[in-house]
């Protein structure tokens, strides 16, 4: 059955295409952007990587070394958290909306999750900065002290902001996608 | 260039124009729009390889389309829940009907009545397909591409007869935006 409205609108409808577009460069752009994204990712890791080496052998007292370790760690830990969430975003695209939208929903959670586990892992490092600069204030003196809670209370400040805008950022999506996904599911619903 | 690279290009050429029509209905403000279908193009890059012929090409990108749009709503910076405007039909000379609160979500885009007034044709459908709940719009958006319900079902992964249910509402709502007669 011919549906005569649908017709007469898809005449109107194409001539309503927008100017067109190159999209092959768009495309080139965007893979060029998280080509960049992925490569700065990699280059402050291996940096940090690098830098608790550098502690590691240069410095190496116990306490410096123990914070080497948990640079090195986090910092593993971040990278395979890019590796993974890189995929994750670019999985599912194929699937229908619906299926989309649920593994869109699911993926957002998780990276909710992965947020409030950032926020225990600096609970704990902002513990391990006052178990150090304790030992080094009784071993050492007072002389590096200000420096060192200086840099440790920057490099918090620092990481608990990215926290807190990813986690906020992180959550409007979340709610978004829920409602999306609610509303979808009530047309559904509707007309079973 | 690459076998992909030569594939992305022929099928970004076929499908171009109604990748920017979907576009359109889904993000009013141009840079943003654009944004959209650099997502889209990207997602049909990295798809592409996975592509099996179970399904028409068409369906294919209409589908990985269709999912980059609802990530685009997703995300997109300065929308607010509460502190949006839908369309508002009435200045359109129209009953109003906006009452999905999905709407408040979709397009917060700079308000069209201005221009609605002064509309014509394929904007003033565009504008009016804009409006419409996410539920029926996507149908909507489908059909006016030319696809029939069971690819429609196909991309949204819902059944015919939903599809059918939402063709019917989106088409009432359209009609009473665009002034006529139901």
């Amino acid at each position: 059955m011919i549906d005569q409205e649908l017709e007469r609108w898809n005449a109107t409808w194409r001539e309503g295409a927008p100017a067109p577009v190159n999209l092959p460069s768009l495309a080139e752009r965007e893979r060029r952007l998280l080509v960049a994204w992925v490569a700065i990712d990699w280059v402050v890791g291996l940096f940090l990587l690098g830098f608790a080496a550098w502690i590691w052998f240069a410095i190496g007292t116990p306490v410096m070394r123990f914070a080497a370790v948990g640079i090195a760690l986090l910092t593993i830990a971040a990278l395979a958290f890019t590796v993974v969430n890189w995929r994750g975003s670019l999985a599912g695209e194929s699937a229908s909306a619906t299926d989309f939208l649920a593994l869109a929903l699911n993926r957002s959670r998780a990276r909710l999750r992965y947020i409030r586990f950032g926020w225990w892992v600096l609970a704990a490092d902002v513990a391990v900065i006052a178990g150090a600069a304790f030992v080094e204030l009784r071993d050492e003196g007072a002389a590096r002290i200000p420096a060192m809670l200086g840099m440790a209370a920057a490099a918090t400040a620092a990481a608990a902001s990215v926290l807190y805008w990813w986690g906020r950022r992180e959550r409007r999506r979340a709610e978004r996608l829920a409602t999306m996904r609610r509303a979808l599911a009530d047309g559904a619903e509707d007309s079973e | 260039m690459r076998d992909k690279d030569r594939e992305l290009e022929r099928v970004l050429a076929t499908h171009a124009a109604a990748l920017s029509r979907l576009a359109a209905s889904y993000e009013s403000r141009p840079a943003l729009r654009e944004e959209l279908l650099q997502d889209i193009s990207f997602a049909l890059w990295r798809a592409l390889p996975s592509f099996r012929h179970q399904s028409s090409e068409k369906t294919f990108v209409m589908r990985i389309a269709t999912n980059r749009a609802l990530s685009h709503i997703a995300a997109r910076k300065g929308s607010d829940l509460k502190g949006t405007r839908p369309v508002n039909f009435e200045l359109m000379g129209r009953v109003p009907f906006m009452t999905d609160p999905i709407l408040e979500v979709v397009d917060p885009g700079p308000m069209p009545e201005e221009e609605a007034a002064n509309m014509q044709g394929a904007a003033r459908l565009q504008t009016a397909v804009r409006g419409l709940p996410l539920a029926q719009r996507q149908v909507v958006v489908l059909a006016l591409e030319g696809m029939d319900r069971d690819e429609i079902a196909r991309v949204l992964g819902i059944s015919e007869g939903n599809v059918a249910v939402r063709l019917h509402r989106g088409k009432a709502l359209l009609k009473a935006a665009l002034g006529e007669e139901p």
